[in-house]
């Protein structure tokens, strides 16, 4: 066999160790490319008690309160605002409070328009409870499930109740961008629900087909297949 | 592939005698690898396929455990004529001669096509015979009808015969010893129905439903659905938990999901 | 540009930077962007015109921007320039102007520019090999890495979902070309015994379409990735609001026209320009292997544009074949996209098939056993794949009468497969073996080949497949096959054949080290995901359940050696180019047309075009010539006849 130089075996490990080096760029290059997935910063619920907390949310037809900076075709996407990145504390009692900004567009699966996993099986809509609504009035839905072979599993579908298309926009409301945005007057829908032990991870998004047009399979596109938009995560921590 | 089926040619007698002990002793080493590794085989596929949940579950892993018994001398033959090769026949640096100029004889191709084919037959047949089995199966009596609805990512299921639909936490329940079909549509995009435990497995299309085989859950316990059609952002967290209980759980269940028995 | 008549074949004109560079790649590029630019700007002012909502058509936006890239960076290289000035004038072209096309005195620039010489365009095809290999292997590292414990820990599930899609395309794509690109371009015409390829332009051509396809697919990472995988099933394919998409199916588009017109070519140079004496029966069965594999593309790859083009016209103009909704069917994407993806594998198979049984015959010295067989055997191959597609839908409900003819012809494929271990193993029994890396893969693909063949077993019966397809099984499956076949039998050809492309030896110790790595990391990977397939895992998992997060930490594991192996070939690749040992000519001792040439070949290959007698495998003693008896007037024989003796 061919006598071989130290500088050849350094080399095979440099090589090696060069090539690592590399992969792990990829790595982070990907992960920092927001076009192919994006992650808004964490939403840490507020806590009111040692076992509860309160998470304030909105939904808008268009994407310039929360993300005035997304590029053209998304800043028409509908959103959830301020993030879709949610934190809360284990153990306690969740109170959602969702301001609804957006037009209905209906649902075209009846399953999602029953109240389902809060307290008492019901949300309050402008202050009146209700247990479901018409399929054809959701704006969209605040929809928790676990991940696959949950030990602890959360499943909470509310839909949120539309405003009516022809409403007046006089409602102002501040973008982070510090500019002022006009929409109508927003239907507020509050539920609550309990979280379990801390470390677990949940998805959530919208089931209301509010992407680009109803007609399937358009209804999940766009925002509805993009976290940041329609669809986040859920950490129960400590 | 018997010494006297290759044609050799005597002007390289000199450099490579007749050798039929190399041949005798690889196709034994063959023989008795292929008996140990079948019977390795045989004790251990308990532990390395998932327990049978359900009578073609039970089936399906019956004629996994059927092929790879078969499969074991098909790739031992490779392995052990390579092997065997190399350790016998290996020269250290570039060879100064040339080797045995050997030509399968016709006997030994026809045989080998006649052995390979009937192999492919057998399995064909087996195959066969289970897709008859499986249509035929769909015609046995009180079969429980479940609908499932497939989506941008989550499963809904109704029971058409109980007019009840799971609702929340994703978990349905069937009663054990029952045979039960799966009827599957989606509403948007392609998805992949299957449980695993029970050997099903189906795609979800848009605008027409499909079904899966009739099973009979056998165990009782816990089973999960997946989907196995790529179908977008939360792909792989779309799934339910399948709960197969007795049966005077599963009424109790269906009259809590809002369904009459 | 044309050097005049005048100059003689010894002189070598030093090229000046200006004629070098335009036209090249650079002004290809420059070009290209500019029309790019340019039609992206023009189509978004139209569709924003015309819309009701004053809003793009992006999709529109998109395949306008490509379509220029493409046309206008063959503009700028000066494709054209042949059509010009010899088409519009009505002359041929003179013998120096197409040496000067084929790179004649250009030094190293002519792998830059519209070269036609068959060799360049091989050098070419490795280069682009190896870097679309290496974007998908890194692809493959990330998926691992994500995969490597539960829940989505390094990338956001849509991010996932554009690696996955990305790893595949680009290795099918690279494994597609793998073979049949390099060494089909550079070696094949000189083992025929031909100057070059039948239409050497097309060559030149088909190769820059495919560099023109790369910066296509990387646009996808700038537009939003493409969330369907490699297989772009619509209606998946149909919903993405973002450009990605239309990014992969122009992907598609250009890459399969590149590569049908190399088919044609390799298939005609095949058919017309053999030398003197090289009949069929003579051909050696790496072009045997290669011309199989060439006319399944030609049979396959339609359909695969059809497809790709349907989904373009969903998105821009809102056709619906594919939805549902408005009277289309997904099962027509599934039937055109598997009609073609079945032969497809074949496709990436068969070169593989025949590199190592090319490889085995000199690695041996011995003929192959069975020539014949194996031709006979590749040709049942490559006809049975073309009418197995519909193993890929049993549970599609799309066509539940048909699913027993599918498995017939399915389990049919197994038994020309099973001849071609036949054949191999028969020609390492009591050869002269002599493991030089090339064989060392061979046998590595041997090995990988019998386990990728006999799961196929399992995925096309019936009631196995019911538990295992969608799942990871199918993905270990096909892995072993197309990597441990496909790209196994891509570096028994590559060890083998370097020494004649680039005229430098590749270090065996370094090639060892690489064959161990890589085959110890894969069959561990992949063994590990054969058995969470088993188990039930899903394909395309974002976020593994934790029942299979064992078996999947442990594919990750031995996937660290296949990442330090494809480092260590590099490496090897770099050192043999700045500090290799020269080759000779004869590096192995094989007896086809390429090794008689000298090293680094000629450009027009052969001094005389070579008159061929026999198959290049006549290793071993000739056949002594049977002599007939002598008989005396009566009939009575008084010599015995000598017959070579059969012994026992």
């Amino acid at each position: 066999m061919k006598q071989h130089s130290v500088g050849f075996v350094i080399g095979i490990v440099a090589s090696i160790i060069l090539g690592f080096g590399i992969v792990a760029l990829v790595g982070l290059g990907l992960r920092s490319n927001e076009g192919l997935g994006y992650e808004p910063g964490v939403l840490h619920a507020t806590k009111t008690g040692t076992n509860s907390a309160t998470l304030n949310l909105s939904t808008f037809p268009d994407s310039q309160v929360c993300h005035p900076d997304a590029p053209n075709p998304q800043i028409g996407w509908v959103t959830y605002c301020p993030s879709t990145t949610w934190e809360l504390p284990a153990n306690s009692l969740i109170t959602v409070v969702i301001k609804q900004y957006d037009s209905a567009s209906g649902l075209y699966n009846d399953f999602f328009q029953k109240v389902q996993g809060t307290m008492g099986g019901i949300a309050m809509y402008n202050n009146k409870p209700m247990n479901q609504i018409n399929g054809d009035d959701a704006a969209h839905t605040f929809t928790i499930q676990s991940t696959p072979d949950e030990t602890n599993p959360i499943f909470v579908s509310v839909p949120l109740l539309g405003v009516a298309d022809n409403a007046p926009s006089n409602t102002n409301v501040t973008g982070i961008d510090g500019n002022q945005y006009q929409y109508p007057a927003p239907n507020v829908i509050q539920f609550q629900f309990r979280t379990g032990p801390a470390g677990h991870t949940y998805i959530w998004h919208c089931y209301v087909p509010c992407g680009n047009d109803k007609e399937s399979p358009y209804g999940f596109s766009g925002p509805m297949s993009t976290t940041g938009y329609m669809a986040g995560t859920i950490t129960v921590t400590n | 592939m018997s010494e006297a089926n290759t044609e050799e040619n005597a002007g390289s007698a000199s450099t490579a005698p007749a050798d039929p002990r190399h041949l005798r002793r690889v196709l034994i080493i063959w023989a008795v690898l292929s008996v140990i590794v079948i019977a390795i085989w045989l004790a251990v596929a308990q532990f390395i396929l998932p327990p049978a949940a359900s009578s073609l579950d039970e089936a399906n892993n019956f004629t996994f455990l059927v092929l790879t018994v078969l499969s074991v001398p098909v790739a031992l033959f490779v392995f052990v004529f390579l092997g065997y090769s190399l350790f016998a026949f290996r020269v250290k640096d570039r060879p100064t001669e040339d080797g045995v100029p050997l030509q399968p004889r016709p006997v030994l191709q026809i045989g080998w096509l006649g052995i390979t084919s009937l192999l492919c037959l057998f399995l064909f047949i087996w195959g066969a015979f289970a897709f008859y089995q499986e249509t035929s199966a769909a015609s046995t009596p009180n079969i429980l009808v479940v609908n499932v609805t497939a989506q941008q990512w989550q499963w809904t299921f109704n029971y058409p015969q109980y007019d009840a639909t799971s609702q929340g936490a994703q978990v349905i329940e069937l009663p054990v010893n029952r045979p039960v079909v799966f009827y599957v549509t989606s509403k948007d995009v392609l998805h992949g129905f299957s449980i695993r435990a029970f050997g099903v497995r189906v795609d979800a299309n848009p605008g027409q439903v499909t079904s899966t085989a009739v099973t009979t859950p056998t165990q009782i316990g816990s089973y999960t659905v997946n989907c196995v059609e790529l179908c977008g952002l939360l792909h792989s967290y779309m799934w339910e938990a399948v709960n197969v209980v007795s049966v005077d759980s599963f009424n109790s269940w269906i009259t809590s999901q809002g369904g009459h028995v | 540009m044309s050097s005049s008549s005048t100059i003689t074949i010894e002189e070598v004109q030093r090229p000046n930077l200006l004629k070098s560079l335009f036209p090249s790649v650079v002004s290809g590029i420059v070009l290209g962007v500019i029309a790019a630019v340019i039609a992206g700007v023009l189509v978004n002012r139209i569709t924003t015109a015309y819309s009701p909502d004053t809003v793009p058509n992006d999709d529109a936006v998109a395949a306008a921007v490509y379509t220029a890239w493409v046309i206008f960076f063959f503009v700028g290289i000066g494709a054209f320039n042949g059509v010009i000035k010899w088409a519009f004038a009505r002359r041929e072209s003179t013998p120096a102007e197409e040496l000067q096309l084929a790179g004649k005195g250009q030094g190293l620039w002519r792998y830059f520019r519209y070269t036609t010489d068959h060799k360049v365009v091989g050098m070419q095809y490795l280069a682009t090999v190896f870097v679309l290999f290496f974007l998908g292997s890194m692809g493959a590292f990330m998926i691992r890495l994500e995969q490597s414990r539960p829940g989505a820990i390094f990338f956001n599930p849509s991010t996932y979902n554009t690696i996955v899609g990305m790893h595949g395309i680009l290795m099918i794509a690279s494994t597609i070309i793998m073979i049949s690109g390099p060494f089909g371009n550079f070696i094949l015409p000189i083992m025929i015994g031909a100057r070059d390829m039948a239409f050497p332009r097309l060559n030149a051509l088909s190769y820059w379409l495919l560099f023109t396809a790369i910066p296509i697919f990387v646009s996808t990472l700038f537009l939003g990735g493409f969330q369907t995988g490699w297989t772009g099933f619509a209606p998946l394919a149909d919903q993405g609001l973002t450009t990605g998409m239309d990014a992969y199916c122009f992907t598609i588009l250009v890459f399969a026209v590149s590569t049908t017109l190399a088919a044609i070519n390799i298939l005609t140079t095949t058919m017309v320009m053999r030398t003197r004496g090289m009949t069929w029966g003579r051909l050696p069965i790496f072009v045997w292997g290669v011309v199989f594999s060439v006319i399944l593309s030609l049979t396959a790859f339609p359909s695969f544009i059809v497809s790709q083009i349907m989904v373009m016209m969903d998105r821009i103009f809102q056709t619906s074949f594919f939805l549902a909704a408005s009277g289309g069917s997904n099962w027509l994407y599934q039937h055109l996209f598997w009609f073609m993806g079945h032969p497809e594998v074949y496709v990436i198979a068969l070169p593989a098939m025949a590199v190592a049984a090319e490889v085995t015959a000199v690695f041996t010295r011995k003929p192959l056993f069975g020539y014949r067989l194996l031709v006979g055997s590749l040709a049942g191959i490559s006809v049975l794949s073309v009418i197995v597609w519909g193993h890929h839908l049993y549970v599609s409900g799309s066509e539940n009468a048909l699913t027993v003819p599918f498995m017939l012809d399915t389990e049919l494929i197994s038994i020309p497969t099973g001849l071609f271990f036949l054949v191999l193993v028969g020609t390492l029994w009591r050869g002269k073996i002599w493991v030089t890396v090339p064989m060392l893969f061979v046998c590595g693909l041997l090995v990988n080949f019998v386990i990728g063949g006999v799961t196929g077993i399992y995925l096309a019966d019936l009631p196995t497949d019911e538990i295992l397809h969608g799942g990871m099984f199918v993905t270990a499956h096909f892995h072993f096959t197309l990597v441990g076949a496909g790209v196994f039998g891509f570096f028994a050809g590559l060890y083998y054949w370097f020494p004649k492309m680039v005229g430098k030896r590749l270090d065996p110790l370094l090639g060892k080290l690489h064959f161990w790595l890589f085959e110890i990391g894969f069959v561990g990977t992949f063994s590990a995901l054969f058995y969470a397939g088993l188990q039930g895992e899903p394909r395309w998992s974002a976020n593994i359940a934790p029942p299979f997060a064992t078996a999947n930490l442990i594919a990750s594991l031995f996937a660290i050696l296949i990442a330090a192996s494809v480092f260590t070939f590099i490496y090897n690749v770099i050192y043999a180019l700045v500090r290799g040992e020269v080759a000779t000519a004869d590096e192995w001792g094989a007896k086809t047309l390429e090794w008689t040439v000298p090293t680094p070949v000629p450009l027009e290959n052969f001094e005389e075009l070579p008159v061929v007698t026999s198959l290049p495998y006549n290793y071993g003693s000739p056949l002594p010539e049977p002599v007939t008896p002598a008989v005396d007037i009566t009939g009575a024989i008084t010599q015995a006849p000598i017959q070579p003796q059969v012994e026992d």
